[in-house]
């Protein structure tokens, strides 16, 4: 008699006689209870071993048991369940539903809907829906979908803004956005059930018409309607929380949240802390916007030697306060006082700006089709169809065939369904409303089958050429706003060494124009351009005539003196400070790079 | 051969400047029956669209071809393609456009392609010649293999049916086997091979010595490890894994004429510079083409040209083409700035604002486009 090895976790535990028999011994006591439920077994003939399994990290999923070619779900279960007697916890504890991992999954045959039963399934899938993970799952129709589709339609519902939390006036976040008027969706999946989405939904039905219109929805831009817009329509709040707090600093000095005096060092200018109380913070309600302080800080020396500057006791204390910087503004929502995790008291202040819909922000239906606004236009202007209907909003239909986000049209059609009939429709994979159904109840409001519908066009007051597909469709807002992004720069900071304009939003820099967009405008010949567009650094040098060193003469006897040779004349040119720069850390390596001019009009 | 129209001989004969195999090309297109007004209108509008495509003066040709290449090689696949099935595989796709245009040698996937001669294109030539091409190591006609610790010695029995397939005589094997074993081996009974260690070798130097006897090459060139017989259009080709030119180019049958390999360098040392220009443009149109990707012969010549114009393949590396850079500033802003730097200061080099690095670095104007054109200025007469 062949021993049959067991293994625990893949660690070697001992021998039985027989391997069937003892996973099915196994599986009874587990079922029972009496073995944890977290654990899997499987018993591969091929090896002769049995592999218990109960490591932390596994992937596991719950399926229903069938016995006999039944499912242990039965009505009579199914009515214990919908009682209440019956809860989640205890049909795993019973055993109706199993985890499976990937290694006892092996020795199984999952049936995916009762119907398909035979007397050789061990289990049933709960629903095809659990295929799809959370997100993914709350794509509608998503069987009629290319699966990388879903993968990024879940991706941008994570973007989406909505009511993520109800206490989000009492959380710490740095930034949070609140869609204000959110909606249900009319076409929704089992998934949203399950979330509780109805008390945190996150988007808005719209009604949506899919054609181009004037070219401001070319490449997935979409339009708004201005009329919907300003109705209140996918409005949202931001909120961003400003902090400051009383750091302690070794030697018992500490900042000071309050009001600074003009005597502070870096000082701004008056104005900009009208709105400051006498503790140092602002008012609650006051709107403000970049420059004003919202918090007075007094902070301490930077260095013991400074007090003493100058054999003088001076009061070195700096003004450290927190202002708004450039793009920022709202109406201070709230402030908050309190002691932090390293123990100082921190202020923070949270500032709320109401963003409406405007050109370049970015929304999304539930499908992968994102798109940024390209315009806004008046409500009098958008198509009308037979019963005086305007679109909320036009998305192009060039982004639907290329995708193949069939789902995206069938949305439209139920959702228009939805609307009319006034009842949610079940968008659920593989066991939804089908297109058929969906089709004749339209017929049954007097609409076109095919969804499409009559068009004006407001401007010309003609018909269209063509019917227009017209529907409702759940539009979420994304989390990316322009306002947020907006950067542009004329003249603005610049680097202390190499006089080269400063990089990023928040400093007020430029936008870089790199080596590949060098070579565009190279490839193209236009020489002028390059060359005044990498002027930001330009300065004029002095080169002297004699030995030809670039560099910053010497003044002596009020005459400029080259260093070198002692030459009082220079001529002058127009370099890169960058360049100089690099001259320059050249001579302090033992290089000395000299220069020979030319007179740039007469060579 | 068509006779040529009269209106084109003429326009030929006017227009010496004009490239006279486009003419060739109308010439041959032109209809039998064509009015000298439409033959008029043609070269008219011929002689218009080659005035268009002509490159103005100081256009940045280079910058249009790197962006015109590099543009496409980024939708590139990066990993390289096995086909299944059959038995040569090769490297395609952005490793190999690097390996082209680097000019490496030691390729991923060395190829020859061999035709034959046509009195030997029938399948025992070709079968023979292959047999002559592939490498054949001891280990393929050695039967069984023994060490012996005690007398110190290794002994190889040969497979003397693999030796007549290869046409050897089994004294011969000496003379093939490594160099450091041949003087310690012997030939026992016409089928026996022998290799003696010395009195102190044990058991892994003995090992080592058999190892050293069996990877010796007996037969064929060394460095080919495979070799593929197909036949198209009732031609035989070989195609070999593993390149040796020089070696195959002495094979009785070889067409040394269509003998081709993707090594640039040993193109260049067996048929000259013209030849590896040549295959360096097949093979980056081959690349490009190969991931359904298009790109204008032009540039690919151009590069080419660049490669190539030295009298020998330059890679565009730091070693290649750009160390024959004349300016200092040019190649210190490509890599290795502190060698140039240092090396121009040693050997006091004069550095020309004459390329485009370094008038954008100085933020002079480019000589390029609308840089070049100046207003001339007479100077009033002090």
């Amino acid at each position: 008699m062949v021993q049959i090895d067991v293994y625990m976790n893949e660690i070697y535990k001992g021998q039985c006689p027989n391997g069937k028999s003892f996973v099915e011994n196994f599986k009874k006591s587990r079922r029972a209870g009496e073995i944890s439920s977290d654990l899997n077994i499987r018993f591969d003939s091929s090896v002769e071993s049995i592999y218990i399994e109960g490591s932390p990290g596994r992937v596991r999923r719950p399926v229903v048991r069938v016995e006999k070619g039944k499912a242990l779900i039965t009505d009579d279960v199914v009515s214990k369940i919908t009682s209440g007697e019956l809860g989640y916890d205890d049909l795993v504890a019973t055993g109706i539903i199993e985890y499976l991992d990937a290694l006892e999954e092996e020795d199984c045959l999952i049936a995916m809907y009762t119907s398909q039963l035979t007397d050789d399934h061990t289990h049933v899938e709960l629903s095809p829906i659990l295929m799809f993970g959370l997100n993914t799952g709350t794509v509608p129709f998503s069987d009629y979908d290319e699966p990388s589709r879903l993968m990024r339609g879940q991706k941008t519902i994570k973007q989406a803004v909505g009511t993520y939390t109800l206490n989000f006036l009492n959380r710490k976040e740095t930034d949070r956005n609140v869609l204000i008027n959110p909606q249900k969706p009319l076409v929704g999946t089992f998934t949203y059930d399950l979330l509780g989405f109805e008390k945190h939904p996150a988007g808005q039905n719209l009604t949506v018409a899919i054609m181009s219109y004037e070219g401001y929805n070319m490449e997935d831009g979409i339009i708004l309607n201005q009329s919907s817009v300003e109705r209140g329509m996918q409005r949202s709040f931001y909120y961003k929380n400003h902090t400051s707090s009383e750091v302690k600093y070794p030697g018992g000095l500490q900042d000071r949240i309050g009001l600074p005096n003009s005597e502070l060092k870096g000082y701004r200018m008056e104005e900009d802390y009208r709105y400051l109380e006498d503790d140092g913070i602002i008012y609650l309600g006051q709107t403000v916007g970049a420059g004003d302080v919202i918090i007075g800080k007094i902070a301490p020396p930077r260095f013991i030697e400074e007090m003493e500057g100058f054999g003088q006791m001076v009061n070195l204390n700096i003004d450290s306060s927190l202002a708004l910087r450039e793009g920022e503004a709202g109406v201070v929502s709230s402030i908050f006082i309190f002691e932090n995790n390293s123990g100082d008291k921190e202020t923070n202040v949270l500032l709320r700006s109401q963003r409406s819909p405007i050109v370049g922000d970015k929304f999304a239906s539930r499908h992968g089709q994102k798109g940024v606004i390209g315009g806004v236009i008046p409500g009098v202007d958008m198509p009308v169809t037979q019963n005086g209907t305007t679109p909320d909003l036009i998305f192009s239909p060039h982004s639907i065939p290329g995708r193949k986000t069939v789902s995206h049209v069938m949305e439209v059609l139920a959702g228009k369904v939805a609307a009319l009939s006034g009842e949610f429709i079940d968008a659920n994979p593989f066991d939804g409303q089908s297109e058929e159904e969906l089709r004749a109840q339209l017929a049954e409001y007097g609409l076109s089958k095919s969804g499409t519908e009559i068009m004006f066009d407001p401007k010309t007051g003609k018909r269209m050429e063509v019917e227009v597909y017209v529907g409702s469709l759940y539009y979420l807002r994304l989390s990316h706003q322009v306002a947020n992004k907006i950067q542009a720069r004329g003249t603005g900071p610049v680097q202390l060494l190499t006089r080269q304009p400063a990089e990023g939003r928040m400093r007020g820099g430029g936008l870089k124009l790199g080596e590949m967009e060098k070579d565009a405008l190279l490839s193209h010949g236009a020489a002028l351009l390059l060359k005044e567009r990498f002027s930001s650094d330009q300065t004029t040098a002095l080169i002297c005539s004699e030995c030809g060193y670039l560099g910053d003469p010497y003044l002596f006897n009020y005459k400029s003196k080259c260093p070198i040779c002692n030459t009082t004349t220079f001529n002058e040119v127009e370099i890169a400070y960058a360049f100089k720069l690099l001259m320059n850390e050249l001579k302090s390596l033992g290089v000395n790079p000299t220069f020979g001019t030319n007179d740039r009009f007469f060579d | 051969m068509v006779k040529e129209n009269k209106l084109v001989t003429k326009f030929r004969e006017e227009n010496k400047d004009f490239p006279q195999y486009i003419l060739d090309e109308v010439t041959k297109h032109l209809p039998s029956k064509v009015t000298d007004a439409n033959v008029k209108k043609i070269l008219v509008k011929i002689a218009e669209e080659y005035e268009d495509s002509l490159i103005s003066p100081y256009e940045a040709i280079g910058v249009i071809t790197a962006q015109s290449v590099g543009e496409p090689s980024t939708q590139m696949t990066l990993n390289t393609f096995h086909f299944a099935g059959v038995a040569s595989s090769s490297v395609q796709g952005l490793p190999r456009l690097i390996e082209i245009l680097d000019v490496k040698k030691n390729l991923e996937s060395p190829q020859m392609r061999i035709h034959l001669t046509e009195k030997f294109n029938n399948e025992a030539s070709v079968k023979l010649v292959a047999g002559k091409i592939k490498e054949t190591k001891l280990v393929e006609i050695a039967s069984s293999s023994d060490i012996d610790t005690e007398n110190k010695k290794v002994t190889i029995k040969l497979d003397m049916k693999a030796l007549k397939k290869f046409d050897l005589e089994a004294e011969a094997i000496i003379s093939y086997l490594d160099r450091k074993i041949r003087k310690d081996s012997e030939i026992v009974d016409g089928k026996i091979l022998e290799v003696k260690g010395t009195a102190t070798s044990g058991l892994k130097d003995l090992m080592g010595l058999k190892e050293l006897a069996y990877n010796s090459i007996v037969y064929g060139i060394k460095g080919v490890s495979d070799v593929n017989l197909t036949k198209t259009d009732g031609e035989y080709l070989i195609t070999t894994q593993g390149i040796s030119l020089k070696n195959v180019k002495k094979i009785e049958g070889v067409d040394v004429d269509r003998l081709f390999c993707n090594d640039i360098n040993e193109i260049f040392d067996t048929y000259g510079i013209e030849a590896a220009r040549a295959l360096i443009i097949n093979e980056l149109m081959e690349v490009v083409n190969s991931q359904g990707l298009s790109v204008n012969e032009r540039h690919v010549l151009l590069i080419a040209d660049a490669m190539c114009y030295i009298g020998e393949p330059r890679g565009m590396t730091r070693y290649g083409i750009v160390a024959d850079k004349l300016n200092v500033l040019t190649k210190a802003s490509f890599e290795t700035a502190l060698k140039h730097i240092s090396k121009g200061a040693i050997m006091n080099e004069i550095n020309p604002l004459t390329s485009i690095t370094e008038n954008i670095m100085t933020n002079q104007m480019v000589n390029v486009g609308t840089g070049i054109p100046k207003v001339a200025v007479k100077p009033r007469a002090k």
